[in-house]
């Protein structure tokens, strides 16, 4: 009945629309960042600030795709859930066809296939949400994909989505360097954040994930203590100033 | 023909599995482990059509995984014992696995191990000791008289051992070797590999 129109369709000038659109339904999502070291991926997002009577337990934006793949994402939430199951059953269901665990870029490009197939169907709209996902490929080398709601993806060294991706992405630029340690990249990461985040190092969620281990959630005490050297460090420069 | 022993002891569990693989009169493979490891700690082990327990346990690993990967927990011997059932019993009328298995697991909540039996036609059963193929014939009399609940680890492996020499003496088809398996806290550890010979009538050689 009403299925036989497609949402999505080409503008006079060679837009789709509703993709752009879909982007910008991004851009007012909570800023996710990604970081790439010579042996350790670190994904940080900002956090939804929780109401007083919420349970800030449950509003998880860092998820475990398989056992050595994870992923955040900006957008609709609700969006992205949708995304992330299809993401695990296709992870175990390539597990349970070929005996291997999944290639990061292998399950990257099934979600873009999925994205760019909801801009090309009728009576679906695009995903409201761009990912950021983690995972070691199989030489052991650190890699971070970026996928949108077009459906494009790519590979980056450092990439940040959401509401501060502008401001985030040049202090990257600028500050990234090849080859950082483990201490390097989680301090790039938070830094990048703590600019752009209101309310400082509580809203702020960082994962760490190394080769053959599995996820770790950076604890509070932790991301305080390296927010807390980064404000002194400023002190002291606009002191010397 | 497989023969799978299982029982439950103090915090762990034993199971033992032929390693024979065969075809007809022909043995293809005698280092076949036909205990698979569903998670950190849970077994199925197979018997039956090669083919359909491969198949089969591949499904079933799959799907505790994609649990486990959703919910960011695992699941329960008992359900994971449930869940497989009913993919047996959903099957049988149209596509039968023929498969007979013996699922063993320790529960972290519980503290405890468990054991249960689940056949092709869909039946599933939680048990103290049991078997699967023609083992069951000789070593459930021995069970019933020497499994006693709470043993310790060097009691529980002497039982197996009493039963396995039981099968190697009894069947007519030479099924020397068998993989003993435990699952306890610390999850899934090869115990032994045991080649029985009967000739050296109350000796065991271990092989390592």
């Amino acid at each position: 009945m009403s299925y036989d129109r497609a949402i999505t369709v080409f503008s006079p000038d060679g837009h789709l629309i509703q993709v752009e659109y879909a982007l910008e339904a991004v851009k007012k999502g909570t800023t996710a960042v990604g970081v790439k070291g010579k042996e350790v991926l670190v994904l940080g997002v900002e956090k939804k600030s929780t109401a007083k009577l919420q349970d800030p337990r449950t509003v998880r934006k860092i998820v475990q795709i398989d056992d050595h793949i994870c992923m955040t994402f900006a957008g609709l939430t609700a969006d992205s859930r949708i995304l992330i199951n299809k993401a695990r059953f296709e992870c175990q269901s390539y597990k349970y066809y070929y005996e291997d665990p999944i290639g990061v870029e292998y399950i990257t490009r099934y979600i873009a296939k999925t994205q760019q197939k909801y801009t090309q169907s009728v009576g679906v709209r695009p995903f409201g949400v761009s990912t950021l996902i983690v995972g070691y490929d199989s030489k052991g080398f650190p890699k971070l994909y970026q996928t949108d709601p077009s459906g494009n993806f790519s590979s980056w060294k450092a990439s940040c989505i959401g509401r501060s991706e502008k401001p985030v992405k040049e202090f990257l630029e600028k500050n990234y360097i090849d080859e950082m340690d483990e201490e390097q990249t989680v301090r790039l990461t938070i830094q990048s954040l703590v600019e752009v985040v209101e309310s400082g190092e509580k809203n702020i969620d960082i994962a760490i994930m190394r080769k053959n281990k599995p996820i770790e959630f950076l604890g509070r005490t932790r991301i305080a203590e390296i927010v807390k050297e980064f404000e002194e460090e400023k002190k002291r420069k606009e002191e010397e100033d | 023909m497989d023969s799978l022993v299982g029982f439950v002891g103090k915090n762990y569990v034993l199971i033992a599995g032929d390693t024979n693989a065969g075809r007809s009169i022909m043995r293809l493979k005698d280092d076949f482990d036909k205990l698979v490891p569903i998670d950190s700690h849970k077994i199925l082990a197979k018997s039956g059509e090669i083919g359909d327990g491969n198949q089969f346990c591949n499904l079933i690993i799959r799907n505790v995984s994609l649990y486990r990967i959703r919910n960011e927990t695992e699941l329960t011997t008992k359900s994971v014992a449930h869940y497989t059932r009913r993919q047996l019993a959903t099957a049988i009328r149209k596509n039968p696995y023929s498969v007979n298995l013996l699922l063993g697991g320790y529960d972290k909540k519980d503290q405890k191990g468990s054991l249960y039996y689940l056949d092709y036609l869909g039946s599933s059963k939680k048990i103290n000791y049991g078997a699967q193929g023609y083992a069951a014939l000789f070593v459930g009399s021995i069970l019933d008289r020497f499994w006693k609940e709470d043993l310790d680890f060097e009691d529980g492996l002497e039982l197996m051992k009493k039963c396995l020499r039981e099968v190697e003496k009894r069947l007519i088809i030479g099924t020397r070797c068998f993989l003993i398996k435990m699952i306890n806290s610390d999850g899934i550890s090869v115990v032994e590999k045991v080649m029985i010979n009967s000739k050296n009538k109350n000796e065991i050689e271990e092989e390592n």
